[in-house]
């Protein structure tokens, strides 16, 4: 628009200014000399406004200039900043940045990676079947798709170590849907694969744990009902005495699940800021919870009536007592018939050790660390006596929480101690 | 003669089951308990058919399938897996160790087992 109103002006100025002159100006001198400065006052207004239009291009341009500039900064100093690696590459797939996380997750320098073509250095492959994935950057940003591992991804580092990822690639475009390259971010899934992992052979363990007494009552059901032939009654008996037991076997297994299950879901270091609690008071009440079995096999316990009254312990009463209920009852379990368990209690400084004796079965020496194990049971024990193998790991769990120790001394054959150690947060004087 | 049988099952209800089971069938019946003392019957009666569990003390299944098979004398018996365990890489093992069949325990019924017993023997 001010072009065409500068052409209007002008061509008006020069196809009447001369008339317009003529008819002020008489004298043939004057009049020339008029129209010299009249042409110099059209070029310099020109001039002028070309000055004026021009250093208006150049503000709005280094305006526009220096906004884009800051957005990029922004923007790469986001991409930078984020806590999952990232990388930008250009629409043919070479990067043109990396992020110091990205630098960390492949072991490899940006310097060593701008200018490459993405998958020459950044490899991906799947975790179920070692196949290359995320191998296609250029073509699938060519065709502006988003592009998520759909299977579980390992990424290759520059030391050809492999690290669980997952993670994103997509495509950026411009405003007229243009695609300029592609971004791909990835993060570090190590610590949630091997959880998970966890959780699935723990499934996969209880399931097993649970399927055996299930069948043992199946089975024995089964036998009962199969009508071909009369059953004596002595015969009948047994078969219910065993479906007695795989009921018994898979409640015991059930509660020490839901015991898992607890501990596991809740902030047992929470629990363990609880109240105080008398030690002696925990005993005795684990002892009282072990009583049955304990009268079934006429076994005693000694120590509990010498546990100082005074001796305190802070943390959640119920948690303690299971975990002091399991080891006793673990004592009385494997001890012989008409034995005995001892209970004694040292104090050291500001600590005391709880040290429950038997004179059971004992523990083979190469399994002493692993009965600790989630559903993990003693070769020698493992036949004789029923159990789910999940006790000793519900008492590890409690007692770390509660900031304390267990640890266990054993010799096959002839008994087994086991030291509980935990903080005294409380002595009354 | 009859044929032998050989139980590998340390759980003693489901082991007393299976024998119970079989106990009118004219089979010579022995059970192990764990894996030690299955590769040691393994060698010393040389069953007919062996029905293993494959989660045992000592030794697992797995390994007692393998050493079995190894040796010269015993790789030809037959075995059918008889596990509550149920993982497709364990199936898959088991397979190719030579297993005849893998069974589930909680899904086979105890009167179904002489049939799976006379099939294989």
């Amino acid at each position: 628009m001010p072009i065409v109103v500068y052409m209007v002006i002008s061509l008006t100025y020069i196809s009447f200014s001369d008339r317009w002159l003529a008819t002020v100006v008489s004298d043939e001198d004057t009049y020339v000399r008029l129209q010299t400065y009249k042409g110099w006052v059209f070029v310099l207004a020109t001039a002028l406004l070309l000055y004026v239009m021009i250093s208006r291009m150049v503000r709005s341009l280094t305006e526009e200039i220096e906004n884009n500039y800051n957005q990029k900064q922004k923007l790469e100093a986001v991409l930078r900043g984020m806590g999952e690696g990232v990388f930008v590459t250009d629409k043919n797939g070479r990067i043109v940045m990396v992020n110091s996380e990205m630098e960390k997750l492949f072991g490899y320098r940006e310097d060593e990676l701008v200018g490459r073509v993405y998958n020459e250095k950044l490899r991906f492959v799947s975790e179920k079947t070692g196949n290359k994935i995320f191998d296609i950057s250029s073509t699938r940003f060519g065709k502006g798709m988003v592009k998520k591992s759909d299977e579980p991804a390992l990424l290759i580092r520059k030391d050809g170590k492999k690290v669980p990822v997952d993670g994103v690639e997509a495509p950026y475009v411009d405003s007229a849907c243009n695609i300029l390259g592609g971004v791909g971010i990835f993060r570090d899934v190590t610590e949630e694969r091997s959880l998970s992992k966890l959780k699935s052979d723990f499934v996969s363990l209880a399931g097993h744990q649970l399927r055996s007494p299930l069948t043992g009552i199946k089975w024995f059901v089964e036998l009962l009902l199969e009508g071909k032939k009369v059953i004596p009654l002595d015969e009948m008996v047994d078969y219910i005495g065993k479906i007695g037991k795989s009921n018994q076997r898979l409640i015991e297994l059930v509660n020490d699940l839901l015991s898992v299950n607890r501990i596991e879901s809740s902030k047992l270091s929470e629990l363990a800021r609880g109240t105080s609690v008398s030690l002696k008071h925990l005993i005795a009440e684990s002892v009282l919870e072990t009583s049955m079995l304990m009268t079934e096999k006429r076994i005693k316990i000694g120590g509990v009536e010498d546990i100082d009254d005074k001796l305190r312990i802070m943390g959640d009463e119920t948690q303690l007592i299971q975990a002091f209920m399991n080891v006793i009852n673990n004592a009385v379990k494997y001890s012989p018939e008409g034995g005995e368990v001892e209970i004694v209690v040292r104090r050291k400084r500001n600590k005391v050790t709880v040290i429950v004796s038997d004179c059971g079965v004992g523990i083979p020496k190469r399994q002493i660390k692993k009965v600790f194990e989630k559903f993990y049971r003693a070769d020698n024990v493992v036949k004789s006596t029923s159990g789910s193998g999940l006790g000793l790991y519900v008492v590890k769990s409690i007692i770390e929480a509660h900031k304390g120790a267990v640890r266990i001394e054993s010799v096959e054959g002839e008994g087994t101690k086991v030291y509980v150690e935990l903080p005294i947060m409380y002595n009354k004087k | 003669m009859n044929k032998k049988v050989l139980i590998v099952e340390d759980d003693t209800v489901l082991a007393n089951a299976l024998n119970l089971s079989l106990k009118d069938k004219d089979y010579d019946i022995s059970l192990a308990t764990d894996g030690k003392e299955a590769s040691e019957m393994i060698a010393k009666i040389k069953p007919d058919l062996i029905l293993l569990d494959l989660l045992l003390p000592v030794k697992n299944g797995f390994e007692v399938l393998r050493e079995m098979r190894s040796n010269e004398e015993t790789k030809n018996i037959p075995v059918v897996i008889l596990t509550n365990f149920e993982q497709e890489t364990s199936i898959e093992e088991g397979m190719k160790l030579g297993a005849k069949d893998y069974i589930v325990k909680a899904n086979i019924e105890i009167n179904d087992v002489p049939e799976v017993v006379a099939k294989y023997i």
